[in-house]
């Protein structure tokens, strides 16, 4: 028996070629996120270009590394990338480098971002890292230990991202350490945490895959997540504002996602152009809201309704930001030692 | 113990012994049964593990095949940026075989190891994340990796848990084994995989047989044993512990000792109640019924005609029980039978008496208690066998007599008449129903000794002796009855014999002092009880001429008994000889003293009993006497009472003549009252005859006065004396003067007196008449 858990992924793949094979018109195909790109501002781009856009979509940084990194053609032109992967894929080839002039409106785009995403990336978005809550089961969580320790009534309840980096994050934040640490002990004990908590665990799934196809949907009271993720949530429970997002006490990581055009694309040129089109201030403006994340573009920031400026959800306060880290490479050895602590940890979930 | 518990006893044993003996061998045939059948399981175990260290190996060979012709590895291999390598390929080969792995897998490793024996890659799927390769699988890889082989495959064993461990060798850049494997690009592929399956079915099969599953490189042969080689160097083998065998067999063993228990326990009530049934049922109800004989309740045991040993022994019993009953019964009658008459016995008699009284305490009885006189005289006489003779004649003829009488009046069985011992016989009349019966028979059983008792033409001079008492009338119960007739029979004895008598309380008490008197006698000392009282005779001169001596007893318990009162108990008990020697001694002593007071011619009379007749001591003694005394004979008279039996008088006469020829005259004493005749009387040789008291006052009254010198006159023409006794008055004495008597004795001459009593003279009144 296999578990492969791309099942959402394959669909969105065979859902791709199919269209591909019946449109002979121009397309650009995205590898994305779920629900990563305004409707809206595809359709403009479509009624602006007539280039049709179709996207396959991903839910983990390792899939989609896993995708992109074989030697097979995977006919992708755009892939949305974290920073950290997105100067190694530009390194190896995967993806181009950007001229910066074929993308104008990379003025609009704020150093911090620019450089994070290296000269292989376009920043898209960015974001924290914490908590998804069901306001209407459970009252905002304070710490990361209100997810790794949870109170009777959540046992069971709790979903955690299954990812070598991210699912470290809360032990070693509620441990007050260094996320991306390489030392062992420290990642011991943080594995000690996650152990614990392991029997608690309702699902490993990134939660929006989870809430689309598990019959437990209904379970998840609260889960580790990205910001954004509480919008898609909602909007899946059909505008039923029920689900939020915090950044726990002990601070969150601030995550970014970089554009990036295949080195593979025969279509490069488009692909620039359709970076360059999202980062017109309206657009990002408008994909921003759309998506319920941040965007990088500063030029889009006077675009934005003040409801939306003032939702501390998608703009964390300063107090947040100073609390929060940013990702930053680390030593294979340790991605190793990393992904076999999530492996040990899935194991006793599974086990359990 | 009781048969049946015995049976039950000695059959449980044997029965036990059978059906344990049985079940050991049903047992040990189970056993193998089992042991075949659980030897064909293991065997299947066995080849069960085969089967699944197969399967592990095929998909560990199949998962390496993959990840060979895959792009993972390759990928991996050929990834130049570690840090991609590590986050998208190691990824993705740890994916592999984390999806790969079947369900609830266990440990499993994926490592590469190059040839400089650093380790490439290492992932396991433990859920330890920290642990690093086992030294032990690094040193297989890199063994296999510098033997030159392309691939190995072990299992190996870390406690309880089998791991498969196959190493390729690869080229890392064609995937396949290399042409050259010292080539810088050679690789050492090695996977570890839990065989969890293979892990759980060994614990399961040695859960199952509580023993070891022995992994190694070759299989020991042992009794119960299966071996498998799951690879050319590792053989699994599994022995079976007998103990296993035993936990098998233990509720096989429960069951067959319950079976035991029921069947022993079935068999034992089975067999017990058709021995009960067969066996013990027949020999107690042999055993009732004999216990029935005993008791009386059953005559015999049923004599039973069944073939078996049981109705023998019923049979013998029958037999035996009949012969001894038979025997008994002949005992008993012996034992109530006198065997000298066959005629009831005392005890028979006594018997019959009292069933007589309990049966009906209302009854009538009457009891004849006979005595016959004079036996021991004839015994002594004429022999035991005379004696016998007369006994048996007596009791044949009383019991024709009674069985004549009866057949006319009653029934047999109302008249039971016995022999009590020697001379006794008694006679008991049930259900008397007229008064005069009893009386009649012991009348009619005297009659038969008139003139004495004749048995073969010799007459014994024997009579009969009866006394009756009634019941209830004259006693409350058996032995009173007994002792009253007795004591009636002592009256008519005493009465002078041949008679009965008719029990009454007068006569109660003077039988009783007749056997107070008897018993007395017995036993007494005649020097202190005894003594000598003389009586004066005087001639027809008025002179004294004799002297008799007269015993007197004065006994301190009886007082004074006269004479006439003990000799004849004395005479029939036998011990007058005795008395008859002490009063002749002791008179013979006074004698002297007599004399001097009477003058020198004085004639002492002595008394002898009649019976001394029958003494052939008698002429001894006499003679002894004299001896003793110097006395001379010719100053004695010897008086004997006249009580002389026609039929012996020719003895006697003898006996009489030798006396006289001593020296002794003859005195026939108390002449008149008893039943000798006068003509008889005559012709014996005696020297004088003594009027009895009553005689001497029936011949001196007015009526029968000329009889007494005709009687004197006949006595004198036979040269006879004639000595009146029982003088009281003068006119008597006038009278015996004038018919011509010679000696005078009585009250009005001189009362007996003791010797130093007697006076001196005869009173003048008296002297007087005489000389008138």
């Amino acid at each position: 028996m296999f578990r492969l858990c791309f099942s959402p992924l394959l669909t969105a793949v065979t859902a791709g070629l199919l269209s591909s094979g019946l449109c002979a018109a121009e397309t650009l195909r995205i590898l994305n996120w779920e629900e990563y790109l305004s409707d809206e501002v595809i359709a403009l781009w479509q009624q602006e270009t007539g280039v049709r856009i179709e996207q396959v979509y991903f839910d983990s940084d390792e899939i989609r590394d896993q995708i992109l990194n074989t030697s097979q053609k995977i006919n992708f032109d755009l892939a949305i990338m974290d920073q950290l992967i997105t100067p190694q894929f530009g390194n190896k080839g995967t993806i181009v480098e950007i001229p910066p002039e074929r993308i104008p409106n990379l003025s609009h785009i704020g150093d911090e971002h620019r450089n994070a995403c290296s000269r292989y990336g376009v920043p898209y978005a960015w974001g924290m890292v914490g908590i998804i809550y069901r306001s209407d089961k459970v009252t905002r969580p304070e710490s990361w230990n209100d997810l790794l320790t949870p109170a009777a009534e959540l046992q069971g309840h709790i979903s955690m991202l299954y990812d070598y980096l991210d699912t470290l994050i809360p032990p070693l934040q509620a441990m007050d350490q260094d996320f991306m640490t390489e030392d062992r002990e420290t990642l011991k004990q943080a594995f000690e945490i996650l152990k614990k908590q392991a029997p608690s665990l309702l699902t490993l799934q990134y939660p929006i895959s989870f809430m689309r196809n598990s019959p437990q949907a209904e379970q998840l009271y609260m889960g580790m997540a990205y910001s954004g993720d509480q919008y898609v949530l909602n909007e899946m429970s059909d505008g039923d504002e029920r689900w939020k997002f915090t950044v726990p006490g002990e601070g969150g990581a601030i995550w970014r996602d970089c554009l990036t055009v295949m080195a593979e694309s025969d279509n490069k040129a488009q692909a620039l152009a359709f970076i360059d089109f999202l980062n017109r201030p309206h657009i990002a403006a408008m994909n921003a809201e759309s998506l319920y994340v941040a965007p990088v573009n500063h030029s889009a920031l006077t675009e934005l309704s003040s409801d939306f400026l003032n939702d501390t959800e998608v703009f964390p306060g300063a107090e947040v930001l100073a609390k929060s880290q940013n990702y930053r490479p680390i030593s294979s050895e340790s991605v190793t030692l990393r992904k076999r602590i999530t492996g040990a940890m899935r194991k006793l979930y599974e086990a359990k | 113990m009781r048969l049946n518990k015995r049976a039950g006893l000695l059959m449980l044993p044997v029965i036990l012994a059978a059906y344990i003996t049985a079940a050991i061998s049903v047992f040990q045939l189970q056993r193998k049964t089992v042991e075949k059948a659980e030897l064909s399981q293991l065997s299947h175990n066995m080849a069960e593990l085969k089967t699944i260290h197969d399967n592990h190996s095929r998909f560990a060979s199949n998962y390496l095949f993959t990840l060979l012709k895959g792009n993972v590895l390759k990928g991996y291999l050929n990834e130049q940026n570690d840090y991609l390598r590590a986050r998208t390929l190691g990824i993705s080969l740890e994916e592999a075989l984390y999806g790969l792995l079947p369900d609830q897998s266990g440990f499993a490793s994926i490592t590469l190891i190059q040839p400089n024996r650093q380790v490439m890659f290492y992932y396991e799927n433990s859920e330890d994340p920290f642990a690093d390769i086992s030294p032990e699988h690094k040193s297989i890889a890199i063994q296999t990796l510098s033997s030159g082989q392309s691939r190995n495959q072990k299992l190996i064993l870390n406690q309880d848990n089998a791991l498969l461990l196959y190493t390729l060798i690869i080229d890392r850049e064609t995937m396949l084994q290399p042409v050259d494997f010292s080539a810088p690009g050679t690789l050492a592929l090695q996977m570890a995989l839990e065989a969890v399956e293979l892990n759980s079915r060994i614990s399961a099969i040695e859960k199952r047989y509580m023993a070891r599953v022995d992994i190694s490189a070759s299989a020991p042969e042992r009794p119960f044993s299966h071996a498998v080689a799951l690879t050319p160097e590792i053989t699994v083998s599994m022995t079976i512990p007998k103990a296993y065998f035993d936990s098998l067999l233990q509720p096989f063993k429960q069951q067959l000792m319950l079976a035991i228990t029921g069947l022993s326990a079935a068999t034992l009530l089975m067999l017990s109640l058709l021995i009960r049934r067969f066996i013990t049922q027949p020999i107690a109800k042999l055993d009732q019924q004999l216990a029935a004989v005993m008791e009386k309740r059953l005559d015999n045991i049923a004599n039973s005609e069944g073939d078996d040993e049981i109705s023998h022994l019923a049979g013998s019993f029958h037999k035996l029980y009949q012969r001894l009953s038979d025997a008994h019964e002949i005992t008993r009658r012996l034992s109530l039978t006198d065997s000298l008459t066959t005629l009831p016995n005392r005890s028979s008699f006594t018997q019959q008496l009292t069933a007589a009284l309990e049966s009906n305490p209302q009854a009538q009885l009457a009891l004849l208690f006979i005595d016959l006189d004079n036996f021991k005289f004839v015994n002594d006489r004429f022999g035991h066998e005379a004696g016998d003779s007369l006994l048996r004649s007596f009791a044949h003829r009383t019991q024709s007599l009674l069985r004549h009488r009866d057949s006319d009046e009653r029934s047999p069985d109302d008249i039971f008449f016995s022999r009590l011992s020697g001379d006794e016989f008694a006679i008991l009349i049930r259900n008397i129903r007229q008064p005069q019966t009893a009386p009649e028979i012991a009348r009619r059983i005297i009659e038969q000794f008139d003139n004495g008792f004749k048995v073969e033409r010799i007459k014994y001079p024997v009579s009969a002796s009866i006394g009756i008492a009634l019941y209830p009338r004259d006693a409350g119960n058996a032995s009173q009855l007994i002792s009253n007739a007795d004591a009636a029979m002592y009256q008519a004895k005493s009465e002078g014999k041949n008679r009965y008598s008719i029990y009454s309380e007068k006569l109660t008490q003077k039988a009783r002092q007749l056997k107070e008197i008897e018993q007395q006698l017995r036993s007494i000392v005649f020097d202190q009880e005894f003594h000598l009282v003389f009586m004066p005779t005087l001639n027809r001169d008025a002179e004294v001429s004799h002297c008799e001596a007269l015993l007197r007893w004065n006994s301190p318990s009886l007082g004074n008994v006269p004479p006439d009162l003990f000799i004849p108990i004395a005479e029939s008990t036998g011990s007058f000889a005795h008395i008859d020697k002490w009063v002749l001694n002791q008179a013979l002593a006074a004698y002297p003293s007599l004399q001097r007071r009477f003058g020198e011619q004085l004639t002492l009379s002595i008394n002898l009993s009649a019976a001394e007749l029958e003494n052939p001591q008698l002429e001894q003694m006499l003679l002894d006497a004299l001896a003793r005394h110097p006395v001379d004979s010719r100053h004695i008279e010897l008086e004997i009472t006249e009580t002389f039996n026609a039929h012996h008088s020719s003895r006697h006469i003898a006996v009489l003549n030798r006396i006289r020829a001593i020296g002794f005259s003859i005195v026939i004493d108390d002449f008149g009252t008893g039943y000798t005749s006068m003509l008889q009387m005559v012709e014996y040789p005696v020297d004088k005859i003594k009027l009895d008291k009553t005689f001497t006052g029936m011949l001196t009254q007015p009526r029968q006065r000329k009889l007494l010198k005709p009687i004197i006159d006949l006595c004198h023409s036979q040269q006879i004396c004639v000595t009146a006794e029982g003088i009281e008055t003068r006119q008597q004495q006038q009278l015996l003067m004038e018919a011509g008597c010679d000696y005078f004795q009585g009250y009005l001459i001189c009362k007996p007196e003791r010797l130093e009593r007697l006076p001196q003279e005869i009173p003048d009144s008296v002297v007087r008449v005489l000389s008138v």
